[in-house]
């Protein structure tokens, strides 16, 4: 894998790549304020309608899922067992499990999966130029736009720098098995230090490269080979979320819609 | 003298994600002291095939044996007592502040006591010309000194079997040769030498046996001087064997008995031809 980038001819993935980041935009905050799980499942299956609307297969969402389900799962276990509220509906010895408690764990949780798909959406159906351009359009210099694109181009390959790194590190006689939390931590650490002196010394490299390849050339205007614009469809799209976000803000702020994680509406 | 295991590979097949098969039924032994060395294209599989020998990578299907027992159940952990393998970029391996340190960090996984320790890393030191720089940090020093760290670091931990992923890239000629006097030093003392590379020039040189891996697989495999004749691997596998070696090998067909694969060896046997005809 060399970037998140899932090639397709989708809807999704024709749409103005600030169309999709406007979608991020709003979702976050209005994933942020929702509170009822079950209008959290809702949005998850918007996302899940979304994603296969776009052609992405079900591995991409599995992949997601799998490493922020543990995230999830261990906030939904701490918010239910150390946040109570309401009747309780199980006491397993200093345990108290309540209902307002459960309620808000599992909010909590199916609102970070929902978030981390809400951008991988983006991600997945956007090319890093198409991002990268996005973002210098909205009003983003440059050199950030490109800081963001390799960054995010930057990611697989710490993924498989670490991988070879921790190979190197079995291949000098480090047995991982049967060592778990603490322990793991502490003896995978000199990999870590390894990943970091490698990811300076390709930043560094990567940083000349591109100043061997003219970036930063004063008295010109960089031209684009494939540059983006908004398409009436895109003004549609984006008339879409500013509607649902506008339904969304006065069925929350006025009727108290999902404001309350045991109630969907007052 | 060090009694290396024989290593044996059957039918390895693996594959990196869904698309791509790396390895598709690939055979190959490491002899008892031998120095192997592993040739072909860039993915032919070279670097996957070693990387079985120490349980790095675990086979979709077929087995690795060391002395004929199945390396399945074994972790890399344990197997990297008997098979070392020095990776192709060092700054991969090197991980600690300092190049003792460095050193020690092998010998330490083994659970070995601090004595014991302590004597590898200044053998490992001193076998390498480390010495003066045995307190610098390894990210500090040239590519060719962090490579023989990379290597010695290997070497405390004193493996029978040593695999080297393309050991002398980047190296200038002095270095790469001096590295390869320390390879030759450990094959003398019975270590096992498995050696990936794209030079063939080490190949005649160094290698007692050469293999040729094409597409997963392992095509041919035989003394150099043989390989080097069959041009019909050569040219499956993109190979091209030194100038001196070609230039022998079209002066054999022509008649001449020109049999060493280095310019001493083949002007020894130029000079006896010739001696031979004055008589």
């Amino acid at each position: 894998m060399v970037e998140f980038y899932v090639p397709g001819e989708s809807w999704i993935h024709r749409a103005d790549p600030r169309v999709k980041f406007a979608l991020v935009a709003v979702s976050i905050p209005g994933l942020l304020i929702l509170q009822h799980p079950l209008v959290l499942a809702g949005a998850l299956l918007v996302l899940n309608l979304l994603y296969t609307s776009a052609g992405l297969p079900a591995t991409k969402i599995w992949r997601v899922v799998r490493t922020i389900l543990p995230v999830s799962l261990l906030m939904m276990a701490l918010r239910a067992i150390f946040y109570p509220l309401g009747p309780e509906v199980l006491t397993v010895g200093p345990l108290h499990l309540t209902v307002g408690g459960l309620a808000q764990g599992a909010a909590l949780g199916l609102r970070l999966l929902a978030m981390a798909l809400s951008i991988f959406l983006w991600l997945f159906t956007t090319q890093s130029q198409g991002i990268v351009r996005g973002m210098v359009k909205l009003g983003l210099p440059y050199p950030w736009g490109l800081s963001v694109g390799l960054a995010l181009r930057f990611i697989p390959t710490l993924r498989e720098s670490y991988e070879t790194i921790t190979q190197a590190q079995r291949a000098r006689g480090l047995d991982l098995e049967g060592t778990g939390g603490l322990r793991r931590a502490r003896v995978l650490l000199p990999g870590f230090v390894a990943l970091m002196v490698s990811s300076f010394r390709t930043s560094e490299n990567l940083a000349r490269a591109l100043e061997a390849r003219a970036f930063g050339a004063r008295g010109v205007r960089r031209s684009y080979l494939a540059d983006i614009a908004f398409r009436p469809l895109d003004w549609v799209y984006l008339l879409l979320i500013a509607l649902v976000a506008a339904a969304l803000l006065f069925l929350h702020f006025r009727l108290g819609f999902g404001a309350d994680p045991l109630r969907l509406l007052p | 003298m060090i009694e290396a295991p024989r290593l044996a590979a059957v039918d390895l097949w693996f594959s990196y994600g869904e698309h791509y098969a790396a390895l598709q039924g690939a055979d190959l032994n490491v002899e008892q002291g031998e120095f192997l060395a592993i040739v072909g294209q860039n993915g032919s599989g070279k670097s996957t095939l070693a990387k079985h020998f120490n349980g790095l990578l675990r086979p979709a299907k077929g087995r690795v044996t060391l002395d004929g027992l199945d390396i399945a159940e074994q972790s890399t952990g344990r197997l990297a007592r008997q098979v070392g393998y020095v990776f192709q970029n060092p700054d991969h391996q090197l991980f600690c502040p300092t190049v003792k340190e460095e050193l020690a960090l092998g010998p330490q996984y083994l659970g070995l006591d601090p004595v014991e320790v302590q004597e590898r890393v200044e053998s490992g030191l001193q076998a390498f010309g480390l010495q003066r720089w045995a307190d610098r940090g390894s990210g500090t020093l040239s590519f060719g000194l962090r490579r023989k760290v990379s290597v010695a670091a290997v070497f405390t931990m004193r493996p029978a079997v040593i695999i080297l992923d393309e050991p002398t890239t980047g190296l200038e000629w002095g270095s790469a040769a001096e590295l390869m006097s320390h390879f030759v030093a450990l094959n003398s003392q019975g270590h096992s030498m498995v050696m990936i590379t794209h030079d063939m020039q080490l190949v005649a040189r160094y290698a007692s046996r050469v293999a040729v891996m094409s597409e997963g697989r392992v095509v041919a495999q035989g003394e150099p001087q043989q390989i080097f004749r069959r041009e019909e691997v050569l040219h499956a596998a993109r190979i091209q064997p030194p100038q001196i070696v070609e230039l022998a090998r079209q002066l054999y067909a022509a008649g001449l008995e020109l049999e060493g694969l280095t310019v001493e060896a083949i002007c020894h046997d130029y000079l006896r031809l010739q001696g031979a005809a004055l008589g």
